[in-house]
């Protein structure tokens, strides 16, 4: 069962026009057995076997193998799988099969066989995987698609990506990560973000098996998919941003669904859910400003299956705008609206302060990761402050007041990255 | 279907479906009125509902004290609205209205109103009481009569040439040759006809030949 809550202060001064809400969705587990729930799941399983991933021993081809042939042990024999080795080319290993005892046992001695070689190329891997989730869905429609990505090395082609990951929106979710630290942290974010999955570094081979089991586990807890935010908004209003601002920070604004049903709706595909999640959305909305007194539905946000004009809403959450000359309403601002902007703020402020560390900028770099220190205090991140100490001593806290450690471990600016789109709940 | 405040068809219940607003909400000219009582001295809305003092005037809203000066700022009277003549129909013959102070029918009437004379000359006149807050400025305008509703009746010019006469649903109700008009019904009317409204007001309606 989903239900929605809406978080904001409604109260607007004269002439104001900026709409902002927290819209939180929740569900119960109510979802499984009833008539919302989606078929079995089905998983992608796209491994990295370029020429770097035998070096060094070919410690990191071992371990993604063992990831890999333990994710197929964990499956339910309901669940469908297929595996694709990539490289410069796709190969698919183990086309997709029903998960039962005797095909689990040829696809481990299938990808047992995998060898190293080669360059890396992205949108191959995920073509290939597109092919196999749209025949599986051609066969059994309302499955829930899922795949997971490993790589260690950087797309050598750039060109085709975008266009591959615009086939892709809509049709399954990815995952990506990114073991040891020559791969690109914009890249396989650009990716995960895309087509609505997670992003995280292994910096060390031996944790492959432990990060798989996790993606599986959240995988194995999707009961419903297709789900979608639909956001009503008054006529001429403008949607400013609509972002998920948690468990992660995902900018949804540019990714509406096409073709909804009327010019006033838009369609965000959210992916499958599990029977307890939660997520948040924050929403601006530009209106026309109304009178003095005046009461306004500024938006109205949705969940719905599938992209039906007339799909009844799972649960409703309204955004409102009062315009009032009381002061003392209009200038407070919402406890969540404020801490999740904060959020966004810290998350700018890391990704822009390693992205001035690395070009050589150490003044920028050290101003920016030095907010970033006093927004994580401010905001109660504890788990980004953990991992900002490691890039920074810091000096004050309060004051943002930090000097740029010498020795840093590349692996610890990369996890810094790629999790400072993890956001905290407000308890 | 019901309509929203802002003249929208919505299907929605509790907020319009096009633009928003409130259903329940009032009409934009009434919530003006909310928002800012006229002030009584020289008729400037007030500001903010909690502001004390009239931002013209001076007037004191919360203890309802006049300012010294209160004769000197008497409400001007609003700028007639200049409206181009419509063509007449048939050049031959001039529609006029003359509006009458029934001085017996109320003891409150003014005694020495002399009658007023207003040509037909629109397609469409609006017979009323003036409300510049609200908008309304009659073409026909009966102002001293507070038994007048501010958008009372109309006369309106038939393809014809002639005029028909419409209630447009007004407080205290018309009156024509002496008959009640019942609320957006068009009568036709003729030579002098006499049409009775608000408490001491009549209107004699005359064809002249040119």
């Amino acid at each position: 069962m989903f239900t929605a809550k809406v978080f904001q202060n409604a109260h607007l001064p004269r002439g104001a026009d900026e709409v902002h809400a927290i819209v939180s969705v929740s569900t119960t587990s109510e979802t499984k057995g009833t008539a919302t729930s989606s078929g079995p799941l089905v998983f992608g399983l796209m491994i990295d076997c370029s020429g770097s991933m035998g070096e060094e021993g070919g410690e990191r081809l071992r371990h993604a193998k063992t990831g890999v042939t333990e994710a197929i042990a964990a499956l339910r024999d309901d669940c469908i799988f297929f595996v694709i080795a990539g490289c410069e080319r796709a190969e698919l290993i183990v086309p997709p099969t029903l998960a039962l005892a005797a095909h689990r046992e040829t696809a481990r001695e299938m990808v047992r066989g995998l060898c190293a070689g080669g360059g890396t190329h992205l949108s191959r891997w995920l073509e290939l995987a597109l092919e196999q989730f749209r025949r599986v869905r051609e066969a059994t429609p309302n499955v829930i698609c899922e795949a997971l990505l490993l790589t260690d090395g950087k797309n050598d082609r750039l060109d085709a990506l975008e266009t591959t990951l615009a086939e892709c929106e809509g049709v399954f979710q990815c995952h990506a990560r990114g073991v040891g630290v020559d791969w690109q942290v914009d890249e396989l974010r650009r990716l995960a973000q895309r087509l609505l999955g997670t992003v995280d570094i292994i910096p060390e081979p031996q944790l492959i098996a432990e990060d798989f089991r996790g993606i599986l586990g959240q995988a194995l807890g999707r009961t419903v998919t297709d789900v979608r935010l639909r956001l009503w908004c008054p006529q001429g209003a403008a949607v400013l941003f609509c972002r998920q601002v948690s468990p992660e920070l995902l900018d949804l604004t540019g990714q509406s669904i096409s073709g909804a049903p009327n010019p006033q709706l838009r369609d965000f595909d959210t992916g499958s859910w599990s029977g307890s999640d939660t997520r948040d959305y924050h929403f601006a909305i530009r209106v026309k400003p109304g009178q003095l007194g005046q009461k306004m539905l500024a938006g109205r946000v949705s969940l719905v299956l599938g992209g039906a004009a007339d799909a009844k809403p799972l649960a409703e959450a309204q955004v409102l705008a009062i315009w009032t000359d009381d002061e003392e309403r209009t200038a407070v601002i919402d406890r969540t609206v404020a801490h999740y902007t904060g959020q966004g703020e810290l998350a700018q402020a890391i990704q822009e302060g390693l992205a001035a560390r690395q070009s050589g900028d150490a003044d920028a770099a050290t101003r920016k990761l030095g907010r970033a220190v006093q927004l994580a205090a401010e905001l109660g991140n504890e788990g980004t402050t953990k991992l900002l100490r490691r890039v920074v001593d810091i000096v004050d806290e309060r004051e943002g007041t930090v000097k740029l450690r010498r020795d840093i471990d590349q692996a610890d600016a990369m996890a810094l990255d790629t999790r400072s789109t993890r956001t905290r709940r407000l308890a | 279907m019901p309509l929203c405040p802002n003249h929208h068809l919505s299907e929605a219940a509790d907020f319009c479906a096009i633009c928003g607003v409130e259903m329940s909400a009032p009409a934009p000219a009434a919530l003006a009125a909310t928002s800012g009582e006229p002030c009584p001295v020289c008729g400037t809305p007030r500001e903010a509902p909690g502001s004390v003092f009239c931002e013209v005037c001076g007037y004191n809203f919360a203890g309802r004290v006049a300012p010294a000066d209160a004769e000197r700022i008497a409400p001007s009277p609003p700028a007639p609205v200049v409206r181009e003549p419509d063509p007449p129909v048939g050049a031959k013959v001039r529609w006029e209205l003359e509006a009458r102070v029934l001085t017996a029918e109320d003891p409150g009437a003014p005694r020495d109103a002399a009658a007023r004379l207003f040509p037909l000359d629109l397609a469409d006149h609006l017979i009323g009481r003036r409300s510049p807050r609200r908008g309304i400025l009659p073409d026909i305008a009966l102002d001293p009569d507070d038994g007048i509703s501010h958008r009372h009746a109309c006369l309106r010019r038939r393809d014809d040439g002639g005029f028909d006469l419409l209630d447009l649903g007004s407080a205290n109700g018309t009156l024509h040759n002496g008959k009640a008009a019942a609320a957006n019904v068009a009568i036709p009317l003729q030579d002098g006809d006499r049409i009775r409204l608000g408490r001491w007001t009549e209107l004699l309606l005359r064809i002249r030949h040119l």
